[in-house]
């Protein structure tokens, strides 16, 4: 992806969501809004670690729209006993871990199954989508095949209140595991909602 | 089938199986789900003062449980942190069951409750109510100052705060034993 492309979908996904996302994608990229401004009207273009950093942050952006309906069928199959195949389980995954945030329920449930599964590996070029998966390994016992990308720290799950608001940041990093903190994530403990699991979803190959 | 249906099913299955009539005053992401938002997921079904003879037939190790993957959690009184007439205020479901009665806990009753422990679910429950529009706030500033036991809780009234500033962005502080707005 060009610097102009880039830079073109952040114009489009500001149009998309409006007041604030300006404000959100400097947040996110650790820049001054008048940077992203510069950029906006072709006066300034980003660096090319930063073309980096931007396509990075598009692989967690989905829609949870498109996350949830994966969450349904994997909820479903666990509910009805059926047997999922192991491709599909490991694109509802990947799906489902590109959003933004994540309900820590359905981090919990994708944890457990994936627990119980026979898949022992996981990954994407994308650095942010590549430590989520390496943590969600983690998370179910499992051996990621590679280390933790140096990233920015992310939320996976949901924050009350803004990114950029210093209390929300002290709650983050409250509930943070150690597990998250080496994988650049704020995340939360599992463990609990896990043992509240009583079924078994199968995979087969 | 969703989780609501789920539910349904197992209720209906209890339903089946006992005698004679029961209630189950239910709280937490059951009462969402039950009552609210058929979207919600939850693995358990807290139910407040159940009976063993339930435990037995649809508890955790239960061979329904097994059969539906869900499961009644029992809890105990003290461990709803509601105020002391939530169950007046709890309302009737009706799934067409002909032994068992459902009662869900009001939802503002249900947040005074999660805002003890305020777990990383619990934010989850409180932000998808609060976008959904499920929540008066007013009320639950009214529910929370019945909470008068739990006031004294400075862990419960950081909690408080932190849902209130947070996620309803109001400025909450506490005078003279009282919640207040600024």
């Amino acid at each position: 992806m060009t610097k102009l492309q880039v830079i073109e979908r952040i114009r489009k996904d500001c149009e998309e969501y409006g007041h604030g996302r300006k404000k959100w994608w400097a947040e996110n990229l650790g820049i001054h809004q008048q940077t992203l401004s510069y950029w906006l009207h072709g006066q300034r273009t980003p660096r090319a670690y930063q073309v980096q950093q931007i396509f990075d942050r598009f692989s967690i952006m989905n829609k949870p729209e498109e996350a949830q309906a994966w969450a349904s069928l994997l909820r479903n199959s666990y509910f009805n006993h059926q047997t999922i195949n192991q491709q599909i389980l490991v694109t509802a995954i990947k799906t489902i871990l590109s959003s933004t945030t994540v309900e820590v329920r359905t981090l919990a449930f994708l944890s457990y199954i994936l627990e119980v599964s026979d898949i022992e590996e996981l990954y994407d070029s994308n650095s942010l989508l590549r430590n989520r998966l390496g943590w969600l390994l983690e998370m179910s016992g499992k051996q990621p095949n590679f280390r933790p990308a140096k990233t920015q720290y992310k939320p996976i799950i949901n924050a009350p209140g803004s990114f950029s608001n210093p209390k929300t940041i002290a709650y983050l990093k409250k509930t943070q595991t150690p597990i998250g903190k080496r994988w650049h994530i704020y995340d939360a403990d599992l463990s609990q909602i896990k043992r509240s699991f009583i079924g078994r979803l199968s995979t087969d190959r | 089938m969703d989780d609501y249906q789920q539910i349904v099913e197992f209720l209906k299955a209890i339903d089946e199986a006992i005698e004679e009539a029961v209630a189950l005053y239910v709280i937490g992401g059951g009462s969402i789900t039950l009552a609210l938002d058929h979207l919600n997921r939850t693995e358990d079904i807290d139910v407040v003062g159940v009976g063993q003879n339930i435990i037995d037939l649809a508890g955790k190790q239960s061979e329904l449980a097994k059969k539906y993957n869900v499961y009644i959690q029992k809890i105990s009184e003290i461990g709803f942190t509601a105020p002391r007439d939530w169950r007046d205020r709890a309302k009737q479901i009706n799934l067409g069951l002909s032994k068992l009665s459902i009662f869900c806990a009001d939802i503002h009753d249900v947040i005074l409750g999660k805002l003890a422990r305020m777990q990383q679910k619990d934010v989850d429950d409180i932000m998808s109510l609060y976008e959904k529009n499920y929540l008066d706030i007013p009320y639950l500033l009214q529910r929370l100052n019945d909470n008068k036991k739990e006031l004294l809780n400075i862990e419960y009234r950081n909690n408080a705060k932190l849902a209130f500033e947070q996620i309803f962005n109001k400025k909450l502080i506490f005078r003279e034993g009282q919640a207040k707005l600024t």
